[in-house]
C-alpha cells in the first residue's frame, strides 16, 4: 500500500506532529501511515483525508496484486 | 529537551509535591508509631514516583501520549501472542511433570504464567510498536 499523505501534507505545510494532533493520533502513527506500514481504520483514513481535503481513494493507493 | 508546562502537568506536579509535603508533615509532627512512619514513607515513595513519571511524561509531546487505534491494536496483538505463550509454557510444564515427574507445584505454574505473561507482553509490545510490522 502506498500513500500520498506526505505529498499532501507538504502541500498544506503541515508537520507530522500537526497532522497527528488534527486527527487525534500519535506522530508515530502518521510516520507508519506515510511509509505504508500501517493499515488504518476507515475512520482514521476518513479523518486524514478530510484534513488533507481529499478522498480516501486519492490518499491511499493499493497495489492490484 | 523541551518540558511541557501545561495545566495537566502543573496539576499533577502540585499533587505529587503535596503528597511529599504531607508525608514530611506527618513524619515531623505526628507520633512515632510504626504505622505512621510506614504511611509517611509510603507517601514519600509514591510522591517521588509520581514526580518521576510526570517528568518523563512532560518531556514527550502531547501526541506521543495518545492511546490511538494503532497503539490499541499493538497492545491487543501483543496480548494475544502473550496469552498463547503463557498457555504453551504452562502446558509444557504440566505435561513435563506428568511424564517425567519433575516435581512442579501449582505455585510454580502461577509464577510461570506471571513471568512469561509479563515479559512476553512487554517485549512483544515493544517489538510490534517499533518494528515495521503491518498491523491490520
Amino acid at each position: 500500500m502506498n500513500t500520498r499523505i506526505k505529498e499532501l501534507r507538504a502541500r498544506y505545510n503541515l508537520t507530522q506532529e500537526e497532522l497527528a494532533k488534527k486527527v487525534g493520533v500519535r506522530r508515530e502513527t502518521i510516520v507508519f501511515l506515510e511509509k505504508g506500514k500501517y493499515n488504518p481504520s476507515l475512520k482514521l483514513a476518513h479523518d486524514v483525508a478530510k484534513v488533507l481535503e481529499t478522498t480516501i481513494e486519492e490518499l491511499f493507493i493499493f497495489d492490484e496484486d | 529537551m523541551n518540558i511541557r508546562d501545561d495545566k495537566k502537568i502543573m496539576f499533577v506536579m502540585g499533587v505529587s509535591l503535596s503528597v511529599i509535603v504531607l508525608a514530611i508533615a506527618i513524619l515531623a509532627f505526628g507520633t512515632t508509631s510504626s504505622a505512621q512512619v510506614f504511611l509517611s514513607l509510603g507517601l514519600i515513595v509514591a510522591g517521588l514516583l509520581m514526580f518521576a513519571i510526570l517528568l518523563h511524561t512532560a518531556t514527550k509531546p502531547e501526541t506521543e501520549l495518545v492511546a490511538d487505534e494503532r497503539v490499541t491494536r499493538v497492545n491487543e496483538k501483543a496480548g494475544n501472542s502473550a496469552f498463547w505463550l503463557v498457555l504453551i509454557s504452562i502446558t509444557i510444564l504440566f505435561w513435563s511433570d506428568r511424564v517425567w515427574s519433575i516435581g512442579v507445584e501449582l505455585v510454580d505454574l502461577y509464577y510461570a504464567a506471571m513471568v512469561v505473561g509479563t515479559i512476553s507482553w512487554s517485549v512483544l509490545r515493544w517489538y510490534y510498536n517499533k518494528k515495521d510490522v503491518v498491523v491490520g
